[in-house]
């Protein structure tokens, strides 16, 4: 990866470098000119905000278009907005049933797309971001090169081998949008399916998480055996896990990977450890005569284990993917507090990109607080963190509580909050959850609520757009800042940010300063079901 | 280059974190260092040409040609699970799909687990379980599926008694199997050990010896329970 950014040669250059020339002069721009952070972000913005215009068309229109062999009905624009926001953030929440509401059409040209574009956007935006770090005029790249050659050279190649991988292992793959079943009992059946392994594999690859099918992942199409579910986990730790060791090629410091690694696996390992302990049995249903020793099995699949729904669920959630084999809402109290912790920390090892940039970002603070801890100036990898860097630092933690809290609050206020039922605090854990997963770009939801309103389309819409683009404006804002600093030779003060004790110093600032903004809701959410 | 001229042209775009150019005479206190920074590169204008090509790229190329090329691939590879894994009779007619489960209530066969949506595989409503863990009427709607299962006075594998994320899971426990062999031994008229080893050579064993449970796929058994009776 970290060849692709610094433009280092590789096998596919004899292929794609003619090709890219060829885009490059389609798309008007300079490969070698380089970009200063505001020029890069907005470029950015433009083209995701093109691809929403169009996508949103395309949902509307759909009714009247080809490709459409379910005779889908055209989305309503409060829908259609939510959903083309939701693709082109990463986020993927879907607010509609994809079997009876997307025509292929639709789900291929539009949200296909998409799903690719946001991948790259991210990790575009990361390597902005690294460039601050390794540059010294100010520049943060070209944002086209750095599109093209995240999707010809990192996302399509892999998502092709993916989708092979998966269609061996019997996921579907065809042109037909129906097959008819008559079944051992009698009557007919009209079964949807299509081009479902290159769904997936993007789905997956990307960390995007929307779904073919409502039941996602969990739909034997979708995820038929234990095969495509290990092959599907690996395709969603893949990027998110490889990001550290880019920064740390690009940055000459390979060493530098490893605090990083340190700390995403040991909230990672912590994480999955407690979500197999709490979905090992149900408490509450104590006294009824049922053998939970499988685990706890309601709203999850039979054809998979514990531990293995757990590692998808589980990755997929901190990796912000947002796909899920299980019923969230179904899932234990603990269980479903695990995964909240997963998306308010977003970085452990989070999005496309975008995951390990709020990580650095976070590191950004922590080695602020640190070295006025010890009265050192603070500085990483020879550049000096001053005013601006923490500024934006900052703000992007605080946005996310933010982009949270006050829609949670409003929904209440304002007494929107109605489509969740349940019983006791059920509701208000999975609006929080909602909105969670919105403000995090993560996109799993949690039943049951009937969210396609247009209050939850259109704060859906404003949250997920402000949870994508302040991180990503942020990480570049930085990224500019750092590009202009000569970098100073190490000293005998600097911080030896290669150090467990740095490591283990980044986990608890990480898992406190998360704590200290997220508990009270989780006590009045999860937690307070516990003992029940 | 100077720094005034770049910075006349840097908005519109996203908010300046330091709205002041970067000149001699105003500097920020607190970055001492700024003599030595260099001055922000000029800003254009975003290119509308560019966003819409590359759009329109992405479209071709993932939104079409790449699950284009995985098609043929799998449909010249592997055609049969390409498809749906789809099952089909010796007259001809498609009547299962290996991987989906179906409603089958027949007392002389082999029960899937509860599905909320019968198994209807193209269902508008939601399949989520609208129980939260701690809903009073999540133990209601157990003890509910126990009886309906007819299993009083034994432990119920909880596979039985709780519905899946999909709706469609095909696949039960080999003690959820054996649990129900009672009633179709009641049924048919067979003995319960031969229905026993019946089952017992419809568990599927992890593949590769560690991924997946064992388990045993329903319709494969009630299909090979049929073709035992002769039917």
């Amino acid at each position: 990866m970290a060849r692709v950014y610094l433009g280092r040669p590789s096998l596919f250059d004899r292929v794609l470098n003619p090709i890219e020339r060829g885009l490059y002069w389609l798309l008007g721009t300079d490969p070698r000119r380089m970009m200063g952070w505001r020029e890069y972000a907005a470029s950015l913005i433009l083209c995701n905000v093109a691809a929403i215009v169009f996508v949103y068309v395309l949902l509307v229109e759909q009714g009247s278009l080809p490709w459409n062999a379910w005779a889908v009905p055209g989305m309503h624009w409060d829908l259609a907005l939510h959903t083309s926001s939701s693709f082109v953030t990463n986020t993927d929440y879907q607010h509609y049933t994809p079997e009876s509401s997307v025509s292929l059409l639709g789900s291929l040209l539009g949200l296909q797309m998409l799903m690719f574009l946001s991948a790259a956007s991210g990790l575009s935006a990361l390597v902005g971001l690294v460039r601050g770090f390794i540059r010294r005029d100010g520049t943060v790249g070209n944002v086209w090169v750095d599109l093209v050659r995240t999707f010809t050279r990192i996302l399509l190649p892999i998502s092709l081998l993916g989708a092979g991988l998966l269609a061996l292992a019997s996921v579907p793959q065809t042109w037909h949008t129906a097959v008819t079943i008559f079944p051992l009992t009698g009557g007919r059946e009209s079964v949807p399916i299509g081009p479902i392994a290159s769904w997936d594999s993007i789905e997956f690859l990307g960390t995007n998480g929307g779904g073919y099918f409502a039941a996602n992942a969990a739909h034997p199409f979708q995820n038929p055996t234990a095969v495509t579910n290990f092959l599907s986990i690996l395709l969603m730790m893949l990027i998110p896990f490889a990001t550290p060791f880019m920064f740390g090629a690009m940055v000459r410091r390979p060493g530098e990977a490893w605090p990083y690694i340190g700390v995403i696996l040991t909230v990672f390992l912590i994480a999955l450890g407690l979500f197999i302990y709490f979905q090992s049995a149900n408490t509450f249903l104590r006294g009824i005569p049922v053998d939970q020793s499988h685990g706890y099995l309601l709203g999850a699949e039979a054809r998979f284990t514990l531990p293995e729904s757990a590692l998808f669920n589980v990755t997929s959630i901190y990796s912000n993917v947002g796909a899920v084999s299980m019923s969230l809402g179904s899932l234990t109290p603990g269980a479903q507090m695990v995964l909240l912790w997963g998306m308010f920390l977003q970085s452990t090892p989070g999005g496309e990109g975008t995951g390990f940039g709020v990580l650095l970002l976070n590191a950004v603070l922590a080695i602020f607080v640190g070295g006025l801890m010890v009265g050192r100036t603070p500085e990483y990898l020879g550049k000096k963190l001053g005013r601006t860097e923490v500024k934006w630092a900052a703000v992007t933690l605080l946005a996310h509580p933010f982009a949270i809290f006050v829609p949670l609050a409003l929904a209440y206020v304002l007494g929107l909050a109605m489509p969740a039922v349940g019983s006791g605090a059920q509701p208000f854990t999975v609006i929080l959850y909602e909105f969670t997963s919105e403000s995090a770009n993560n996109g799993s939801g949690m039943a049951p609520i009937s969210d396609n309103t247009v209050f939850f389309n259109v704060a859906g819409t404003l949250i997920m757009l402000f949870g994508r683009y302040l991180p990503i404006v942020a990480m570049l804002a930085i990224g500019g800042s750092l590009a202009r600093q000569a970098p100073n030779p190490p000293g005998p003060g600097t911080l030896k940010t290669t150090s467990v004790t740095f490591t283990s110093y980044l986990t608890v600032f990480l898992l406190v300063i998360t704590g200290l903004l997220f508990l009270p809701v989780l006590a009045l959410g999860p937690l307070s079901q516990f003992g029940l | 280059m100077t720094a005034a001229p770049a910075s006349a042209s840097s908005p519109p775009g996203p908010p300046s974190p330091t709205p002041m150019p970067i000149t001699d005479v105003v500097r920020p206190r607190d970055e001492p260092m700024d003599r030595r920074m260099a001055p922000e590169p000029p800003f254009r204008l975003p290119s509308v040409r560019a966003s819409a090509v590359l759009v329109v790229f992405l479209i071709v190329v993932g939104g079409l040609g790449y699950p284009i090329l995985v098609t043929a691939f799998a449909q010249y590879v592997t055609p049969a699970t390409a498809n749906g894994s789809l099952v089909v009779a010796a007259n001809g007619t498609v009547i299962a799909s290996e991987l989906l489960g179906q409603n089958i209530t027949n007392a002389s066969l082999f029960w899937l687990r509860p599905s909320l949506i019968d198994y209807q595989p193209f269902s508008q409503a939601g399949n989520e379980t609208p129980y939260g863990p701690t809903n009073p009427a999540l133990r209601n709607l157990t003890l509910y599926y126990i009886g309906q299962y007819g299993l009083l006075n034994v432990s119920v594998p909880i596979d039985l008694a709780t519905p899946s994320s999909s709706g469609l899971d095909p696949a039960i426990t080999p003690e959820a199997a054996l649990v129900q062999i009672p009633r179709v031994a009641a049924h048919i008229g067979l003995s319960q050990p031969l229905l026993t080893s019946l089952v017992q050579a419809w568990i599927t064993q992890p593949t590769a010896g560690f991924l997946g449970p064992a388990y045993v796929n329903v319709l494969d058994l009630d299909r090979a329970l049929l073709a035992l009776r002769g039917r």
